[in-house]
């Protein structure tokens, strides 16, 4: 084997090889393929993993919600929970509340999350999505997304008013409303485009106390050794707990999203793949060039004791190098636009925020991306390769002598 | 060279090469070119032999056949008694490897070898270690006078140089007979000379066997047996 290649190398890199002249036009298009495959890879996986940790970060692993409202004892229902279940690190009570945030004139409707304050930076990870201010939700203070803060130009200390509507229980079209002022304590990018713009992050008591619901809340939210072992959880849990619960892992609360994106992956994948596919054509017409200008050395090589085994084998070395390389350079050049793509985002609002859901994707290069595109490249080149190889080895002897 | 590393000689006047009604003929169209007409004959260990002739004779068709780089359209080429077209590809060409040399009117060397490389390749084929392969190219290389050759590309070379690479890859693998088809038809008379010389030499001295395919009459001359080919038949 270690022959084949040697010659095959000796043969490639010579000043007449196959990388010479026009031909390394054909290699610069299988180095382009492969990097287009590794930044659409990356900015899919990519996509998925922001949204991912949005979701694990805000809402976290896992959701137990009750319909109508939990009037379970907080120790007792968290106790249910934690039962049997080693995975359950931290857990929370929530609540949710639509609300219209009223600020300078201008109002918009909001959705008001009420956390439990003590256990917030068990469960949430906001610490590292704070932009502005800190992650205080203490009596009347809030937190706000960045687009929030943007379209009401609120700062530190912003001053807001939060305003609930409630229904009256004797009139089926009359409401009452409770209203507080609240101060912003910090601004935070929560990861996806409609919570920046939309949600409000408070305190429970808050919103007990403006929703007028006593003690009771939406749920718990469950923080877990780790988020990919939630659908685990929930299915146990599922089975163990009263059937008005609603359970619902990171995954079920964008399910729609995330299962277009696998479908989404594979469309984009194959689609990519023809420009690999195109690359590989051009470089299996350089090879029949190539070996045609090769057919005296081929009589010679047969004369000297190769079989047309063998020279098939020189000329398969040749097309697993230009792969192998083409493989190599494609991911480093991919790795680049990745950087690149990263570094436009940072400063040019690339993406919208309102189509994608995200106004930020970080690329994510995993390795099996990467082994699925050199696999690829590598079987398209050898596909490639194999004709004009199988032609080469098949030349007679007399012919190939003529030819010289 | 030192002869004591290589020389078939101890099998010298042995049986070699045996030629049973041999026959090739070409498709021209709706008829058939006869190149090699029923041909006869025996070659025996250590011997050089000449095939002369005009061009179109048939002499290096009938070499390539004997070398096995062809196959014959009738009739049989032994080897030591074995049927050399009755192997298949694969096995055709070990054996090619192993027992003959070849060198040709144009040197077909790799022009992206050095020399040195030129004169591995057959070895290296052979799955011969690269380190034992280079220490016997050079000794090859020395005595063809080119060691100071060796990394020479086949572009940096002369014509007579270029031929005495080429003459070095096909003993390298200690063939037990040497093929050469027109060796001197491309070079001027001096190196031609050298060349010639280098033939008997080799035959003398590694009692190696001689095949040689020409039209020159003074090089035919040296031969103790000359075929004179005419039309496919032995004149």
């Amino acid at each position: 084997m270690k022959f084949y290649f040697w010659l095959a190398r000796k043969m490639l890199m010579s000043k007449q090889g196959l990388f010479s002249g026009a031909t390394s036009f054909s290699f610069a298009g299988l180095i382009l393929g492969v990097a287009a495959l590794v930044v659409s890879m990356a900015v899919m996986s990519g996509y998925v993993e922001t949204l991912k940790t949005a979701m694990t970060d805000i809402t976290a692993d896992l959701q137990v919600v009750k319909r109508g409202k939990v009037r379970q004892n907080w120790e007792e229902f968290s106790a249910d929970i934690r039962k049997d279940e080693p995975r359950v690190k931290a857990m929370m009570k929530f609540g949710y509340a639509e609300a219209v945030l009223a600020h300078k004139g201008q109002v918009s409707g909001v959705l008001l999350q009420g956390v439990d304050a003590d256990q917030l930076n068990n469960v949430l990870q906001l610490h590292k999505r704070i932009r502005t201010g800190q992650v205080d939700i203490s009596g009347n203070n809030i937190n706000v997304g960045i687009g929030l803060a943007k379209k009401y130009k609120l700062e530190i200390g912003s001053k807001i008013f939060l305003v609930v509507p409630l229904a009256t229980p004797f009139e089926n079209s009359g409401f009452k409303r409770q209203s507080r002022e609240m101060t912003v304590t910090g601004i935070l990018d929560f990861g996806k485009n409609d919570w920046n713009e939309r949600l409000v992050l408070g305190n429970l008591k808050a919103l007990q106390q403006l929703t007028e619901i006593g003690d009771r809340y939406t749920g718990a939210f469950i923080k877990l050794d780790h988020p990919d072992s939630a659908g685990d959880v929930a299915l146990k849990l599922s089975d163990r707990l009263d059937p008005s619960f609603s359970i619902m892992t990171w995954y079920d609360v964008n399910r729609n999203m995330f299962e277009a994106v696998v479908i989404e992956r594979v469309v984009i994948f194959l689609v990519v793949s023809l420009i690999v596919i195109v690359a590989a054509f051009n470089i299996s017409s350089a090879l029949y060039v190539f070996i045609r200008r090769k057919y005296s050395d081929i009589a010679i090589f047969k004369t000297l004791g190769l079989s047309p085994r063998k020279i098939r084998m020189i000329f398969l070395s040749q097309g697993l190098i230009i792969a192998t390389m083409g493989t190599v350079f494609g991911v480093l050049l991919g790795y680049l636009f990745c950087l690149g793509f990263l570094y436009l985002q940072e400063h040019y609002a690339l993406i919208s925020g309102s189509v994608y859901k995200l106004d930020k994707i970080y690329t994510d290069i995993r390795i099996i991306d990467m082994l699925a595109i050199c696999l690829v490249t590598q079987i398209i080149c050898m596909i490639a390769t194999y004709f004009p190889a199988y032609k080469g080895s098949q030349l007679e002897v007399i012919e190939g002598l003529k030819n010289g | 060279m030192d002869s004591t590393t290589y020389n078939v000689s101890e099998n010298a006047g042995q049986l070699l090469i045996e030629v049973d009604n041999l026959s090739k003929r070409y498709p021209t169209g709706s008829s058939e070119l006869n190149v090699l007409n029923q041909l006869s004959f025996h070659i025996k260990s250590g011997e050089a032999v000449c095939l002369l002739g005009a061009s179109g004779a048939g002499k290096s068709t009938l070499l390539q056949i004997l070398g096995t780089l062809d196959r014959p359209s009738e009739g049989r080429v032994l080897y030591k008694g074995e049927d050399l077209f009755a192997m298949n590809d694969e096995n055709l060409a070990q054996f090619r490897n192993k027992k003959m040399g070849f060198v040709f009117q144009f040197h077909h060397l790799i022009q992206e070898l050095s020399a040195l490389e030129n004169v591995m390749l057959p070895a290296l084929i052979a799955g011969e270690s690269k380190q034992d392969t280079e220490a016997e190219a050079l000794k090859w290389l020395e005595f063809m006078g080119l060691s100071d050759r060796a990394e020479h590309f086949p572009s940096q070379l002369s014509g007579g140089e270029l031929q005495r690479v080429a003459i070095a890859r096909a003993l390298i693998r200690k063939p037990e007979v040497l093929f050469a088809d027109e060796p001197t038809g491309n070079l001027d008379s001096a190196n031609s000379q050298k060349i010639q010389d280098l033939f008997f030499e080799l035959r003398n001295k590694l009692g190696i066997t001689l095949v040689v395919v020409t039209h020159d009459l003074n090089f035919a001359n040296k031969f103790a047996r000359v075929f004179k080919v005419k039309d496919g038949r032995f004149a």
